[in-house]
């Protein structure tokens, strides 16, 4: 019996340090949600057909690009980087994915006005403030313009 | 009953494993590094303290204690930790300059400044942390031949926006460096240069100067002698001025 414990440990373990596949968003309109077109803008994928090193970069690149406030790395891993966007006390993680085809944004974590209320695997179905989806969208935006060059 | 303390201890491994779930301030949350690109935590802590205005109060292998000394009537000391993960922050003492009872309300120190100076550092560091981390990936040639590419075939519009650029996040890296260089010398004594152009050279010219490097002195002083416009002389002698008296 203790070698099954130890193994629903271990795969609990196991599935909380791997990362799922990224596939291309399917919003689920039985989540209390904002409209479709918000959650599209921030979390939809990004498809590419550059290098893993390439999509690195552009994305630590397009993150400086704002006019205003930049996103700024956080952390990083192997298929991902975390960037924080700061301002006025207010705060948003975001995890960037990437793989060999595509690109995606997920909500991480947020303080004060940027909590999301409806949180399934990264995709934020509803976050406080709209506003939340305007600043997703410029850095989602960002990163595909530099891409494209 | 076994079931129900398997049940328990899942719900420890998910809450341990993850690493927002803890407590935290949203100015002084510990800064992930990657070895890859950050081989040396205390340079850019130091980096990040000079360009802020931080003193260093003492320092050992792996702790930075960091003064704000007398800024805006106040004195802030925070310890900065350092290992092969993490930055981290803790305040060691927030006081208004010249008062030692804090009991006094004359002496009351808002933690609304303190909170903010220790946000500012810290998004220091994250983007020296950031800076490197897109050094790290420019030693690609790939990478870095696409990226001069652009600074050299795009556009004045683009050209002047990657400047622009440059400057608002202070990212002189050497290959971009060169590249301007080079297409400063070979235009700045054009007889014919448009407006745009003339801002683009402008920008040009300023990002070498706020790279703050002695070499680019010679070239921005021969073009606020002997370029053809004279609002391109103009603005770099203004530039040289600027990096003279920082």
């Amino acid at each position: 019996m203790k070698m099954v414990n130890l193994f629903i440990i271990a795969l609990i373990g196991l599935s909380l340090s791997t990362q799922a596949e990224i596939s291309p968003l399917n919003i689920d309109q039985s989540q209390k949600k904002t409209k479709d077109k918000y959650i599209k803008s921030a979390h939809d994928v990004i498809k590419h057909k550059s290098s893993q090193e390439e999509v690195r970069f552009a994305i630590l690149s397009a993150a400086l690009t704002s006019k205003s406030v930049k996103w700024i790395l956080e952390d990083d891993g192997d298929n991902f980087l975390v960037l924080r966007w700061d301002h006025s006390e207010a705060v948003i993680y975001t995890k960037v994915e990437f793989d060999e085809q595509y690109i995606q944004l997920k909500y991480l974590d947020a303080y004060d006005d940027y909590q999301c209320k409806n949180n399934v695997d990264g995709i934020c179905y509803k976050n406080e403030s709209r506003k939340y989806y305007g600043h997703m969208k410029d850095l989602r935006s960002a990163i595909i313009n530099t891409l494209s060059h | 009953m076994k079931y129900y303390k398997t049940l328990l201890l899942s719900i420890f491994v998910f809450f341990s494993s993850n690493a927002f779930a803890t407590e935290r301030s949203w100015f002084d949350e510990p800064i992930k590094i990657n070895k890859t690109y950050v081989t040396d935590a205390e340079a850019v802590i130091l980096e990040s303290l000079k360009q802020r205005g931080w003193e260093v109060k003492e320092k050992s292998a792996t702790m930075v204690t960091a003064w704000l000394n007398d800024y805006k009537g106040y004195e802030l000391v925070l310890e900065i930790k350092h290992d092969n993960a993490q930055i981290s922050f803790k305040q060691l003492s927030y006081k208004k300059v010249g008062c030692e009872s804090k009991s006094s309300s004359r002496c009351k120190a808002s933690t609304k400044y303190s909170n903010k100076w220790r946000l500012y550092l810290r998004k220091n560091i994250a983007m020296n942390i950031h800076k490197r981390a897109m050094d790290h990936l420019l030693k690609n040639e790939k990478i870095r031949r696409t990226w001069l590419e652009e600074l050299k075939t795009g556009n004045i519009e683009f050209k002047t926006k990657l400047a622009r650029n440059l400057i608002d996040i202070e990212y002189f890296n050497e290959y971009a460096l060169a590249e301007i260089v080079e297409q400063i010398n070979a235009n700045y004594q054009r007889n014919k240069l448009s407006s745009d152009e003339v801002q683009q050279y402008a920008f040009f010219c300023k990002v070498l100067a706020r790279s703050k490097q002695e070499k680019h002195t010679e070239l921005l002083t021969q073009v606020s002698q002997k370029a053809k416009s004279r609002k391109l002389r103009n603005y770099v002698k203004g530039y040289l001025t600027e990096m003279a008296e920082s």
